[in-house]
């Protein structure tokens, strides 16, 4: 890395782009630092919540054998740690290691190291049980990936104690910066480009509708939906414009620091809002996470005592290598096609593109709720025990008397959210064969817990369908399995 | 009565030390022989890569997984299922072989080999013979034992006193037994057989198609009673053979004759029967049973007064010089010659060669002197004068060795057996050879919970080569019709041929690699049949992409031929595994 210093130029013009772009691509070090503790303290928190399901999601043991992934991947170009070997013992390994090497990141301790070991062990995780994600574990890769072409370990770590004290720049430009800034501006133009082609979002029903999902709302959410349909149009109104407009305020030419902070505030109050309604997992939080770098110097200057500024000047940008950056370049581009391509049918990739895409993970398309389901859909287990009794075992860990209507605790329909993404994945088309495995797991762990005349005789997996949207119609009822273990 | 027995005891210690020490020079040549025979291996398997080890081939991950649902078996090659990913795992496997040829830090590279190696057969457990069983059983083994102490980046660099050459823990022992234990339980499963208690053996396995070197043809005219007493003969010697190696008395004399006969008798089966790369793993087993005798005999003829009197001194120079020294003293075979640093007198010299006759050498030329004094590469020294000639030469080899030559550390690492290491060797000894029985006979039955660990290092074993050899062979047709009405043969896509279900003679052609006919030749068998449908989907698709027009291909069956040749020729029978049509 070194410091690079601003040639004179010709026109005013160049010197006002060239100020400009300098500027709306840099990144604050202490910010990036946030950002790393930030990454690295969510990486542990989704461990954490796995760690009671990696027998269930990530072994041949649990409900998705490898051999039964292999035949439901979607791209051969996906690879994953976990698929060396299929024992408990190996994905906990590799599961315990993720841990370590997330803490290690958050630390900052060989900071580029244990970002690249992060991203490989969350990108094998993710291919390992593709089913129980959501967008935020995408999101999640894609900050983790961009991480890697960033100074993140410049303050607060362990690697910054190790460097001698020498005059640092407060903030980094280079394509990697820029990559960054732009993963998630394209996150929020692509959202609402997907949802201005959508009839809902331009009627202004789409919060309404959203609000009605059962299973993706929290109780406040709910109490939300029944507010009068003028103030819903209007919060439609206000997202879809949020998302057009809303990250424009981290690329404004004047008055930049100002506009950035406000930004910032912005995108974190609303993702609180989004986290208080919907229930929608870690996605919102990481959404937050996502903005954290562009907090701009401005912030630490008034948050941190004057001694800690000593270290940062006024100097010109930190800027990487030229590899890093052809690399960051070139995944850019790629991110930018690829989004134009799962967007819109008239664009191309060029297969060399798409396996790079695939292989690195990076494929991506944030079609959140465009359009949002006009109906309900939830699972339904219906068990015949020994004894002749029935119960639902959606939720396995709270079992309910079975109920063929509207459920009446919408709540804990299933055990977590990962099994609730599990169920609703495998419902779905071309997943048939992960049906019957899944009921198999759910009668081992039944049995396992229960006496000899409360075991599972026969399981069923049904789906039920309500739509609620322009009006409330009957529940249909599909079966989508069903197996015996009487025997 | 108890000094007899003490004396009996120590006689044991002592045989029991000659028997299963080895030499370090051994460990570095079988070093030298695996990384060679991993390397050959690695390229006649990158021959048919996509076939066999993606998820294009005849093998996806998922039907690896149907096929063969062992919980316990790892492999990296399971990471991702296309060609890219797996030749990249290719490269870091052929470069990990490279570097245990040179032994740099040989007991991580061995690690990683054998890693590699098991993740390969589990990969595709199909084209696997008895000859990957022995590779990878000598790489587990080889992890207990010094390889690189001799002979190699590691010993060159190495700055703890050599002490002696001779090297004795369990390890070397269970390496030793292993390869014994091969021939024991071949001999002992082959004498279970009719075939091979009256000799008929022989025969069989010179008749059976696809097998067999055109000598066997030959042979397979000579005197009945010739072929009797030599599947006698090969029956006696697999089984008291390995004892030729642990004689109580001329220990050097036995343990030579054994070395020479048991390399003579897998270059006779080399020759005579088609086995693929087996009999050059069968040669490389052999070699850690080289006794001290043999190198010292080797080094003693090397050992002249001109090699004796030479010396290097040296002042001042970089560690990059020091160490390109130590490597060539050590690769150029000459140990012996003194290196030392001296007080040169104040010039531009830093470093100079003196002959046993005293006279000087200076500057470059010190590296001809050098490699005149090599027993090793001594002939070439005219070329390398030759090479001198070049100005840029100096410049071209620092910009290249200096870079890993910086790389290079020396380190002081003494060879010696940890207590750990001979307790796993010892256990893993004990549990090979109840595996054995276990697996080749009734008399022992393996804890349940002991079979995983067998399963994880893969050191599970049967030796049933040819116990018993078939009465019949079989061969593959791949009957496809064309668009244009043409019949033809596409098994070997690269040379079709007419459709013919007579016996092809020779075979080769008929299958196009080592690795593809172990396939053909397992594919008929009850569990596997199943799955001929990705190979003649293969074949489809393969030759679709290559031909048009009317030279697509429209359908193509798999038909299978066997034919009893024993006790008489039979007429053949066709028996078809699979019909498709090409989409």
């Amino acid at each position: 890395m070194w410091i690079n210093e601003i040639k004179p130029l010709d026109s005013k013009l160049d010197i006002f782009l060239k100020k400009y772009f300098s500027q709306i691509f840099s990144l604050d070090l202490r910010s990036l630092a946030l950002f790393r503790v930030a990454l690295g303290a969510m990486l542990l928190i989704d461990l954490a919540f796995r760690c009671m399901d990696v027998v269930a999601h990530l072994t041949d043991s649990g409900v998705l054998s490898r051999g039964l992934l292999w035949q439901l991947l979607e791209t051969k170009w996906r690879f994953s740690l976990y698929f060396i070997e299929g024992s408990p013992a190996w994905s906990f390994f590799l599961f315990g290691f993720s841990a370590f090497s997330a803490a290690c990141f958050l630390l900052g301790w060989k900071t580029r190291f244990f970002n690249l070991l992060s991203w490989i062990l969350l990108i094998s995780l993710h291919v390992r049980n593709p089913f129980v994600l959501d967008g935020g574990d995408h999101l999640l890769r894609y900050l983790l990936f961009w991480g890697l072409f960033l100074p993140l370990n410049k303050c607060a770590s362990l690697d910054a104690l190790d460097s001698k004290s020498q005059e640092l720049p407060q903030k980094v430009l280079s394509v990697g910066s820029a990559g960054l800034i732009l993963q998630v501006c394209l996150a929020y133009w692509f959202s609402a480009y997907l949802k201005s082609l959508t009839p809902e979002w331009n009627t202004g029903q789409a919060v309404e509708i959203s609000l009605g999902i059962m299973g993706f709302v929290t109780p406040l959410g709910h109490l939300v939906s029944q507010w009068p349909g003028a103030v819903l149009r209007f919060m439609t109104e206000f997202i879809f414009n949020f998302e057009k407009w809303g990250p424009v305020l981290f690329l404004m030419p004047v008055f930049f620091s100002f506009f950035r902070l406000v930004g910032v505030i912005v995108f974190i109050v609303i993702h609180l809002f989004f986290a208080a309604l919907l229930d929608l997992g870690m996605f919102p939080w990481i959404d937050m996470i996502a903005v954290l770098p562009f907090l701009p110097a401005c912030f630490w200057g008034r948050a941190i005592a004057n001694d800690m500024q000593d270290k940062f000047s006024q100097l010109a940008a930190l800027k990487s290598s030229i590899l890093i950056n052809v690399i960051a370049g070139f995944f850019l581009a790629l991110i930018f096609f690829w989004n134009l391509w799962s967007s819109s049918s008239a664009f191309r990739m060029p297969p060399v593109l798409k396996e790079i895409g695939y292989l690195t993970h990076m494929d991506q398309r944030w079609g959140m709720y465009a359009p949002p389901a006009s109906y309900n859909s939830w699972i339904v287990i219906p068990a015949k025990l020994k004894d002749g009794s029935e119960k639902d075992l959606t939720n396995f860990r709270k079992p309910k008397m079975v109920n063929w209507q509207e459920p009446k605790d919408p709540y804990s329909l299933y055990s977590s959210a990962r099994w609730k993404n599990y169920l609703l994945n495998i419902a779905g088309t071309g997943k048939e064969q992960a049906r019957i495995p899944y009921l198999e797991h759910v009668a081992r762990k039944w049995n396992q817990q229960s006496s000899r005349e409360q075991k599972v005789d026969i399981l069923g997996m049904f789906i039920l369908y309500q739509y609620f949207f322009p009006q409330v119609q009957k529940t249909q009822i599909v079966k989508l399995a069903q197996a015996d273990f009487s025997s | 009565m108890s000094k007899l027995l003490t004396a009996i005891d120590s006689l044991i210690l002592k045989k029991s030390t000659q028997f299963f020490t080895v030499d370090l020079r051994s460990l570095a040549a079988f070093r030298i022989g695996l990384a060679c025979v991993i390397l050959l291996d690695l390229y006649l398997r990158s021959l048919d890569l996509s076939l066999f080890y993606t998820d294009d081939g005849v093998m996806p991950r998922a039907l690896l997984f149907k096929a063969f649902p062992d919980p316990w078996r790892f492999s990296i090659y399971l990471l991702n299922g296309t060609a890219a990913f797996t030749v990249i795992l290719f490269i870091i496997q052929a470069f990990a072989a490279s570097l245990l040829l040179i032994g740099w830090r040989t007991r991580w590279v061995l690690f990683i080999s054998w890693f590699m190696m098991i993740s390969l057969h589990v990969r595709n457990p199909m084209i696997n013979d008895s000859g990957d069983q022995l590779l990878r059983l000598l790489l587990f083994w080889s992890l207990f034992l010094p390889l690189g102490a001799s002979f190699s980046v590691d010993s060159a660099l190495n700055t703890s006193p050599k002490k002696s050459y001779s090297f004795l823990s369990i390890g070397s022992a269970a390496l030793l037994l292993q390869v014994c234990l091969m021939y024991w339980w071949t001999g002992y499963l082959k004498s279970k057989t009719s075939e091979w208690q009256n000799g008929d053996a022989i025969f069989l396995a010179l008749n059976i198609t696809g097998y067999t070197q055109p000598v066997a043809d030959f042979l397979k005219t000579m005197n009945h009673d010739i072929l009797h007493y030599l599947a006698k003969i090969t029956l006696v010697f697999e089984l008291a053979g390995p004892l030729l190696f642990f004689s109580p008395i001329c220990f050097l004399f036995f343990r030579g004759l054994g070395i020479v006969l048991f390399w003579l008798m897998h270059m006779s089966f080399g020759f005579i029967l088609q086995l693929g790369v087996f009999p050059f793993f069968d040669f490389v087993a052999i070699i850690p049973f080289l006794p001290t005798a043999f190198w010292e005999k080797i080094f003693s003829r090397f050992r002249t007064p001109e090699r004796s009197g030479f010396r290097i001194e040296a002042a001042g120079i970089s560690k990059n010089h020091w160490k390109a020294l130590a490597l060539a003293k050590t690769f150029l075979l000459i140990p012996e010659t003194q290196l030392t640093r001296a007080d040169l007198p104040p010039s531009t010299v830093l470093f100079r060669a003196i002959d046993a006759d005293g006279s000087i050498t200076e500057g470059r030329n010190v590296w001809i002197e050098i490699i005149k004094h090599s027993p090793l590469l001594g002939w070439t020294t005219v070329f390398w004068r030759g090479l001198l000639g070049i100005k840029k030469l100096p410049k071209i080899i620092e910009t290249v060795f200096n870079p890993i030559l910086k790389q290079l550390h020396f380190k002081s690492d003494a060879i010696r057996t940890s207590f750990a290491g001979n307790v796993l060797a010892a256990l893993f000894l004990i549990y090979v050879v109840f595996w054995n029985m276990w697996n080749s006979t009734d008399i022992f039955k393996m804890p349940q919970f002991l079979v995983p660990s067998g399963l994880l290092t893969y050191v599970e074993q049967r030796w049933g080569m040819y116990a018993p050899p078939s009465k019949f062979h079989c061969w593959l047709v791949a009957h496809a019709k064309l668009k244009n009405g043409e019949e033809i043969d596409v098994l070997n896509l690269n040379q079709p041929r007419p459709v013919n279900y007579a016996r092809p003679y020779p075979a080769d052609a008929l299958y196009r690699t080592v690795r593809y006919k172990l396939y053909l030749m397992q594919l008929p068998e009850d569990e596997f049949k199943n799955q001929s449908g990705y190979l003649t989907w293969h074949l489809c698709r393969e030759w679709n992409n290559t031909h048009y027009g009317n030279e697509k291909m429209k359908e193509v069956t798999l038909n299978i031929v066997y034919q009893y040749f024993f006790p008489e020729i039979k007429a053949p029978w066709t028996v078809g595994l699979w019909y498709q049509i090409c989409g």
